[in-house]
């Protein structure tokens, strides 16, 4: 399957990237404001939970892991809007590309990857506007700033692994594609977005949501961007998210080549 | 492109799996809960078509026509057997399927060229033939999902019949928008046949389309071949069926 998917990818080729901005141009065209809304939208969250969470339930002089709430969460914020992005995403993503599964010949294994993609312009440019603010509230930046593409990197490769995972499910099941809706508000608060998992104090609670391959992400990006510490410096960690991921690709590989019949037939 | 043939199928069995509700489908995935039903779309079907050669495709609803041509563009993958193609396939088949209702127009002339395995250059030269062909005028800039089902059906009739295909399949397209079009549309398949030795695989219910358009038949009965050669038995043969 994965030899196939990767026939696919060359077979594909520069359509990959055309077909990503295609699919930009889908999410944010139709509307007046249109790819402002890719920014209004991420401000106002960010701020709302500032200001409730920051001001309103811990107080706003306790540091973590010596960096102030805000950065903190702009930072969590950023990386988890990628993944919610795609999270959503990825249960619609051939349903969304129905036309090219079972109309046309295409390559069908490349749509989760030009969809992954396409998040990606939205996640660089929310990003640039983070270092600018960052820079301007007074924040440095140390060497370990290189890593930040091998987290991007982990991150895009872990969702479109996603996508192969829960796309061909809910083409075949709507009930399914509810479940998920569900299921990604969930992982909003268990992920480390809003609070920091390292501090719980419960060993069974704090093991587990640290297992949740989102975190690994999320404080990887605060890693780099706040608190300067290499990806090697916590190897369990680290190995516990290599393991996670490659069960969530050998997982994906398997339900896409189940599914993949049945997924055709259905949409 | 040495071979002689533009499509040959080896035993090409599609069979597809109907379960008896989603939820079925589904638990499928992860063992054999319940068992679906089996439904035989094509039996067993070896041919080859000659490149040049004009072929027309006969059968009953149900006959398992829209399966063929489904895997032989490439859409569905048979369940056995082998299907082997020279040259660029352009089908007409469902004609407004497979827009993106999103886009206008002009981009979908360039996500069907593209997808086509058209270069970008190679698209701009055609464009404007595609619209004045589509009569399309300043709608081309709308998006498709505020086309009428006429516009949609005549801007893909000209896309794949612009793209200077080696195979063409059409697909009960004779018919697009109203007399003049189709009349237009049927020129144009003509001159596409004349001018370019174009293989063509025509599927149609009419006697007289598929007479004026091709010279072998072959003629297709729950899923199987039952009459493969000239056109006017071919047509016999369908017109006999019960």
């Amino acid at each position: 399957m994965l030899s196939k998917i990767i026939k696919d990818h060359k077979l594909a080729g520069s359509q990959i990237y055309w077909l990503a901005l295609l699919d930009l141009k889908k999410t944010y065209s139709g509307s007046v404001l249109g790819w402002a809304w890719a920014v209004i939208k991420p401000t106002v969250m960010l701020m709302v939970y500032w200001f409730v969470i920051g001001y309103g339930l811990r107080g706003s002089e306790k540091l973590i892991n010596g960096v102030e709430f805000f950065p903190w969460l702009l930072v969590g914020m950023i990386a988890w809007l990628y993944m919610k992005d795609l999270l959503n995403a990825g249960i619609k993503c051939f349903n969304k590309y129905s036309y090219l599964v079972s109309k046309v010949k295409f390559p069908v294994s490349t749509i989760p990857t030009f969809i992954a993609l396409s998040s990606l312009v939205v996640h660089a440019v929310l990003l640039a506007i983070a270092f600018v603010i960052l820079i301007l509230t007074d924040n440095t930046f140390s060497i370990h700033l290189i890593q930040l593409p091998l987290y991007t990197l982990l991150m895009v490769i872990m969702m479109i692994a996603w996508c192969y995972i829960v796309g061909p499910i809910s083409a075949i099941s709507k009930d399914f594609a509810s479940l998920i809706g569900t299921i990604v508000q969930t992982l909003f608060w268990m992920s480390g977005v809003l609070f920091n998992i390292d501090s719980l104090s419960d060993g069974v609670v704090k093991t587990i949501l640290q297992l949740n391959p989102l975190y690994f992400i999320i404080e990887g990006y605060r890693k780099t961007i706040l608190y300067g510490e290499w990806f090697y410096q916590d190897l369990a960690s680290l190995g516990k998210f290599i393991i996670i991921l490659a069960l969530m690709i050998a997982f994906g590989l398997f339900i896409y080549k189940r599914a993949y019949n049945d997924m055709v037939d259905s949409l | 492109m040495s071979e002689s043939y533009a499509i040959k199928l080896v035993d090409v069995t599609k069979r597809y799996r109907l379960f008896k509700n989603d939820k079925a489908k589904l638990m499928n995935l992860f063992g054999k809960h319940s068992k679906p039903h089996i439904k035989l779309a094509n039996d067993n079907i070896s041919l080859e078509i000659k490149r040049g050669e004009s072929v027309s495709i006969l059968g009953r609803n149900g006959a398992g026509k829209s399966t063929l041509l489904k895997m032989v563009t490439g859409v569905l993958e048979p369940t056995s057997g082998e299907i082997h193609v020279n040259g660029r396939i352009s089908a007409l088949l469902e004609l407004t399927a497979g827009f993106d209702k999103d886009i206008t127009g002009r981009e979908n002339i360039y996500l069907r060229g593209r997808l086509l395995g058209l270069k970008t250059n190679e698209i701009q030269e055609l464009e404007q033939d595609i619209i004045d062909f589509a009569e399309i005028d300043e709608y081309i800039d709308q998006p498709t999902r505020t086309y009428s089902s006429g516009m949609r059906a005549r801007l893909g009739f000209a896309i794949n019949s612009s793209v200077s295909p080696d195979i063409l399949i059409v697909d009960e397209a004779l018919s697009v928008g109203d007399v003049q079009f189709s009349k237009k549309c049927q020129n144009r398949i003509h001159s596409l046949i004349q001018k370019k030795h174009m293989t063509v695989i025509l599927v149609t219910h009419s006697p007289q389309a598929a007479r004026d358009f091709t010279s072998r038949g072959i003629v297709l009965k729950s899923g199987k071949v039952i009459f493969d050669g000239n056109i006017e038995e071919a047509i016999d043969n369908y017109q006999s069926q019960k």
